[in-house]
């Protein structure tokens, strides 16, 4: 994905949307942390 | 215990800090403690069954090669039968809380470790290593609980070569946060909390559709809660200094059963390629009867029941029947599409096949008995009788 930001965006541009997509995940996780979390059976073998 | 939490995350970061820190000949001391620790607090069973077989598979194939068939024979024997006591044992439970006291937690994953390890040792391909080397591959936290069941070889070569690198470690954060994404906003909240109000929110009449939706749910939720959770200890280990083997390959997106499993839980059907299916090649001659036990093997690998058994074998089934299907092209000299929209056509609707087989599969090894997989299908294919 950094490969193909670098490409379209020139300079430090790149840099700063990676970021920004970053920092829109964790705060995604964040929010979605909150829901209760579903039983996970591979994590019992 | 979640692994999408304050805690686990402080843990994690704690453990790679201060895993750089310490001087390098401490470090391997430091995660094996740490590993250790994890276990005692989160499962104090499943640490002394891992010191047992640590003990045990190193001391009984320390010799290696053909004249240890004895040792062998027994330390794979003893890790077997404590396995199947466990997969019984489970099996007797019903309960899912039950289930998690019971089962030692990563024994299935670490069994197959020290399987592997003994196999290797008889055959005489492992280099020489130290059973501080040893330890540290058996207790290595990143793959303790989820896997993958990754291979003793290339840890040891990581081992002697890994060294602090900022690229591998925004590889490693990287990765952790694809998983984190999986687990918590795919898997969590689209695939479960979401998917599973609108699913209430159907006519309790609509069943058909009703049990459609729950298998696409629970196929995507496993796929992306396990690659999820691969993702994590891939990454976590990468923050270590190590590269794990990968666990998937866009399983969902293969053109048949067999590229399948090519492409899911690899660390496990790559395991089962090497010692069990061209073992019993070697053995039979026959690849029938050594699919079948293959998959018999990863199927009762994940819970000895009728269920997973009924799993495994619709599996082999597909796959024979998908093997079948090719030789007969090849006899008949059947062409390949040319490229082009018809081409496009049948590469899409051979995934969404694949992907329709696999989820019905899941089905199965979800229900809790096999009435209910009957019934199941029977309301799914026959509705209207």
């Amino acid at each position: 994905m950094y490969g193909f930001l670098k490409r379209y965006f020139p300079g430090p541009m790149a840099d700063v949307l990676m970021a920004l997509w970053y920092v829109l995940l964790i705060l995604a996780v964040l929010y979605c942390a909150s829901e209760p979390q579903a039983e996970f059976r591979y994590l019992m073998l | 215990m979640h692994f999408v939490s304050l805690i686990w995350f402080t843990w994690l970061a704690g453990t790679v800090a201060i895993y750089w820190i310490v001087p390098p000949t401490w470090r391997d001391i430091w995660l094996i403690c740490i590993s250790l620790a994890f276990l005692v607090v989160h499962a104090p069973e499943s640490a002394l069954l891992l010191v047992f077989f640590t003990l045990m598979t190193f001391w009984l194939g320390k010799q290696g090669g053909r004249y240890c068939a004895y040792q062998t024979a027994l330390a794979a024997s003893v890790i077997l039968g404590v396995l199947i006591y466990y997969k019984v044992t489970v099996r007797a439970s019903p309960e899912d809380l039950v289930r998690e006291m019971l089962i030692p937690m990563g024994l299935s994953y670490y069994s197959f470790r020290c399987f592997h390890y003994l196999f290797e040792r008889f055959r005489g391909t492992l280099p020489s290593h130290t059973f501080q080397e040893f330890l540290s591959y058996l207790f290595f936290l990143p793959t303790i609980v989820v896997g993958p069941i990754h291979r003793f070889k290339p840890f040891l070569d990581d081992h002697h070569t890994k060294r602090w690198h900022s690229d591998t470690l925004s590889e490693g954060m990287e990765r952790i946060l694809y998983g984190y994404v999986k687990v918590a906003v795919l898997a969590n909240f689209l695939f479960s909390t979401q998917m599973d109000r609108f699913i209430e929110s159907l006519a309790p009449q609509a069943t058909m559709r009703i049990l459609y939706l729950e298998m696409i749910r629970g196929a995507m939720n496993l796929y992306l809660q396990f690659s999820g959770f691969s993702d994590i200890a891939i990454g976590f280990a990468l923050l270590l200094g190590y590269r794990v083997m990968e666990n998937f390959n866009n399983p969902y997106g293969q053109r048949n059963i067999a590229d399948f499993w090519r492409s899911w839980h690899m660390s496990l059907t790559s395991w089962c390629r090497d010692y069990v299916y061209l073992p019993m090649i070697g053995l039979t001659r026959n690849p029938y009867v050594a699919n079948i036990t293959a998959f018999l093997v990863i199927g009762l690998w994940h819970e000895v029941s009728v269920r997973f058994l009924v799993w495994a074998l619709y599996h082999a089934t597909g796959v024979i029947i998908w093997r079948e299907f090719q030789r007969l092209k090849r006899q008949l000299g059947l062409p390949r599409l040319p490229p082009g929209i018809l081409a496009t056509v049948a590469h899409s609707v051979s995934i969404v096949l694949t992907f329709h087989f696999v989820g019905f599969g899941f089905t199965i090894a979800r229900q809790p008995t096999l009435a209910a997989v009957f019934e199941s299908f029977h309301m799914l294919f026959l509705f209207w009788w």
